[in-house]
C-alpha cells in the first residue's frame, strides 16, 4: 500500500512554511523536490572523497571515478539501455537536445531535409531545429493537435516523407500532460527511414522507460524533474548514432590523443563528456534513482493517477474555471493547465501563494501552443509523488478565493 | 499581505473597466488637421503578457492616448491608470511622471500623493516578481516617447 505521508517525510523541504501556511508544492513540472538521501549524498561526497574523475591515480581520485560511473550504469538500467556507454551525462534535456542538433543534425542532414516535431513541444525541442533548419537550409515541420490535446495522428502520417529525416517528439506534454503514442509514431517513422528523438523530461520522472521496446533512436530528460539536482541531464542514443556522431564540446576528457595540428575523439560516452561534469550533482542522480526505484514508478503513476483525477472531478464544479488538454484520464499523466475566465494566470497565482500553493503560471515554454490554444498563458498544477488529496483541497479552497477577489467580474474591453 | 490590499477595488475596476481601450482613429482625434500618431509596443518576456499603445502629440501635449494588451489585473490596471495620468500633460511632465513611478516601484523612498488612482499600486512594491507588471506599460510609453522626438528632431 502506497503511503504517501512517510514519503513525504522523506523531504525536508515540504515542512517550510510560506506567507505563514503550509507548503502546498504542485509545480513538479518545473521541478521536483529533493529527499534527504540526495541532499546528503551531495554534502557526502564534498565531505569526505571530491576529487576529478578519470585522471587521477590517487585514492580519492577512483572513489569519485567510481561512484560516477556507477550513476551511469544505474541510468542504464532504470531506462532499460543495452549498455552504460549509451548514457551521456550533460546538464539537462536542454543541452542533450542541443548535443544532437549539432553533434548529429549539423553533420549528417543536409539542404531540403525535414524535420518533423509536434506543436505541444517545449521551446527546447523547438528552437534548436529551428536554429539548424535556418543554417542548413532544413524544413521544420509540426504535427497539429485533436481538440481534445492529443496528436494528431492522421495528419503526421501525411507530413511523413523520404525527406524527413527526423522526428522530435514529447513523450508527455509539459502543458496538457497529454501521454503521446510514442511507439506507434516511432514505427511509423522509421518505417520511412528517420530516426525518432524522444524528450522524456516529463515523463522518464513517472512512467517506466524501456527504451528498446520503445524503439527510440535518442531520449533526453533532466535530474532535477526526477528528484535529483539540477544541473545534470540525460542523452540515451543508440550505439551506432552515438558513435558517428560529433561531439559538441571540445576540451579535456573528450581525447584519445591531441597533438600541436588535431586530436582523436575518446570512446563513447567520453567524447560527449568534455570538460570536468557536475560530479556531485550525478552522484546526487544516482541517489534520486535508487529512491526512485525503492518507491516503484509503478505506485507513482498510479498515486498521480488518482490525484489527476481527484483534481479534474473538483475542478469541474468551477464555472469560471476552463480545463485544457485530454478530458479522459488514460491519456493524461500528472499534469493540468487551466485558465480562470477574465482572470490572468499571474493573478490567480498570486493569490494562491498567499496560503502557501506554488503553481506556475505562465506559457511554459510552449508558446505555439500557448498560440494554438488562443491564450498567451495558463495557470499549471502538476503533481508528483509526494502530493496529497489533502492538498488539493487547499488548492480549491484557495481557488475559491479568486472568485471573491475579481467578484465574478467580466472584462469589459469593447 | 491580505490579498485583498493587493487587489483593491480602484485596481479591479481599472482592469475589468479600462480606460482609454482600444484604438485612435483619425476621424475623432484629428478634427483639424493630420497629427501623426505614435505607435509603441512592449512585452514581458517572462511571461509573454504584451501592451501596445497609440498615442497623439500637438505641440508638446500628449493629447490623447489608447492602449491594448494582454495580461494581468495589475499591469493592465497600471496601463488604464496610465492613460488617465499623463492625457493632456506636457512631454516634460510625462517624462518626471515616469521616473517617478519607477522610483516608487524600486523601493525608493517617494509618496504616492497625487498620482491618482496610482496610490493604489503602492502595495505592489512588496512583491518583486509583480513589480514588471506595473512598470510594462511605463516602460513602454517611455520607448514610444523616445522614437517620437528622434523622429522629430529627423524632419
Amino acid at each position: 500500500m502506497y503511503d504517501v505521508y512517510k514519503v513525504r517525510e522523506d523531504f525536508p523541504i515540504l515542512r517550510e512554511m510560506i506567507n505563514d501556511k503550509p507548503l502546498v508544492y504542485l509545480d513538479n513540472a518545473a521541478t521536483t523536490q529533493k529527499p534527504l538521501t540526495v541532499i546528503e549524498a551531495i554534502q557526502h561526497y564534498y565531505t569526505h572523497y571530491n576529487a576529478n574523475i578519470h585522471r587521477s591515480i590517487h585514492s580519492l581520485g577512483a572513489k569519485a571515478t567510481d561512484a560516477y560511473e556507477k550513476v551511469r550504469k544505474d541510468t542504464a538500467r532504470f531506462i532499460n539501455a543495452p549498455d552504460s556507454s549509451c548514457i551521456i551525462f550533460t546538464k539537462g534535456t536542454t543541452e542533450s537536445i542541443n548535443l544532437i542538433s549539432y553533434g548529429w543534425g549539423r553533420r549528417f542532414l543536409k539542404e531540403e531535409d525535414e524535420i518533423i516535431v509536434t506543436l505541444m513541444e517545449h521551446h527546447s525541442n523547438i528552437v534548436p531545429w529551428q536554429i539548424l533548419a535556418r543554417e542548413k537550409k532544413l524544413t521544420l515541420k509540426f504535427i497539429p493537435l485533436k481538440e481534445d490535446g492529443t496528436l494528431d495522428l492522421e495528419t503526421f502520417k501525411g507530413l511523413l516523407t523520404e525527406k524527413t529525416k527526423l522526428v522530435a517528439i514529447t513523450y508527455v506534454s509539459n502543458v496538457l500532460g497529454t501521454i503521446n503514442p510514442i511507439k506507434e509514431i516511432t514505427k511509423l517513422s522509421h518505417n520511412i527511414g528517420a530516426i525518432v528523438l524522444l524528450d522524456g523530461a516529463q515523463s522518464v520522472p513517472s512512467i517506466p522507460t524501456n527504451v528498446q521496446d520503445l524503439d527510440v533512436d535518442f531520449l533526453a530528460f533532466s535530474s532535477h524533474k526526477m528528484l535529483g539536482p539540477t544541473g545534470v541531464g540525460v542523452l540515451y542514443g543508440k550505439r551506432e548514432l552515438l558513435e558517428m556522431m560529433d561531439p559538441l564540446l571540445g576540451g579535456g576528457d573528450m581525447i584519445k590523443k591531441v597533438t600541436k595540428e588535431s586530436s582523436v575523439w575518446a570512446d563513447i560516452p567520453y567524447k560527449f563528456e568534455g570538460g570536468t561534469p557536475n560530479i556531485a550533482g550525478v552522484i546526487g542522480f544516482g541517489k534520486a534513482i535508487e529512491y526512485l526505484n525503492k518507491i516503484g514508478l509503478k505506485d507513482i503513476y498510479e498515486h498521480e493517477k488518482s490525484l489527476v483525477s481527484y483534481t479534474l472531478t473538483r475542478l469541474s464544479s468551477f464555472e469560471r474555471i476552463k480545463i485544457y488538454g485530454p478530458i479522459d484520464n488514460e491519456s493524461r499523466l500528472n499534469i493540468i493547465s487551466f485558465n480562470y475566465k477574465d482572470v490572468h494566470p499571474h493573478d490567480v497565482s498570486t493569490i494562491l501563494d498567499q496560503d502557501g500553493i506554488a503553481i506556475r503560471a505562465g506559457h511554459h515554454c510552449a508558446q505555439p501552443l500557448m498560440d494554438y490554444l488562443g491564450v498567451s498563458a495558463t495557470c499549471r498544477a502538476s503533481f508528483y509523488l509526494y502530493n496529497t488529496k489533502e492538498e488539493i483541497d487547499i488548492l480549491i479552497d484557495s481557488l475559491r478565493k479568486v472568485d471573491k477577489v475579481f467578484k465574478n467580474g467580466d472584462r469589459r474591453t469593447l | 499581505m491580505e490579498i485583498e490590499e493587493l487587489y483593491r477595488e480602484v485596481i479591479l475596476d481599472h482592469y475589468q473597466n479600462p480606460r482609454n481601450y482600444g484604438e485612435l482613429n483619425h476621424s475623432s482625434s484629428c478634427s483639424k488637421g493630420v497629427y501623426p500618431f505614435c505607435n509603441a509596443e512592449g512585452e514581458n518576456p517572462l511571461c509573454g503578457d504584451s501592451i501596445s499603445i497609440q498615442f497623439l502629440i500637438k505641440g508638446d501635449i500628449l493629447a490623447d492616448i489608447r492602449f491594448r494588451g494582454t495580461g494581468c489585473a495589475i499591469s493592465l490596471a497600471s496601463a488604464s491608470i496610465m492613460t488617465e495620468l499623463v492625457k493632456g500633460k506636457t512631454l516634460e511632465e510625462i517624462d518626471s511622471l515616469i521616473s517617478r513611478v519607477k522610483s516608487i516601484m524600486e523601493g525608493e523612498k517617494d509618496s504616492t500623493d497625487e498620482l491618482g488612482d496610482f496610490q493604489s499600486l503602492e502595495g505592489v512594491r512588496n512583491l518583486p516578481l509583480r513589480v514588471k507588471c506595473v512598470l510594462l506599460a511605463w516602460t513602454v510609453l517611455e520607448e514610444g516617447i523616445k522614437d517620437y522626438r528622434m523622429e522629430v528632431k529627423d524632419v
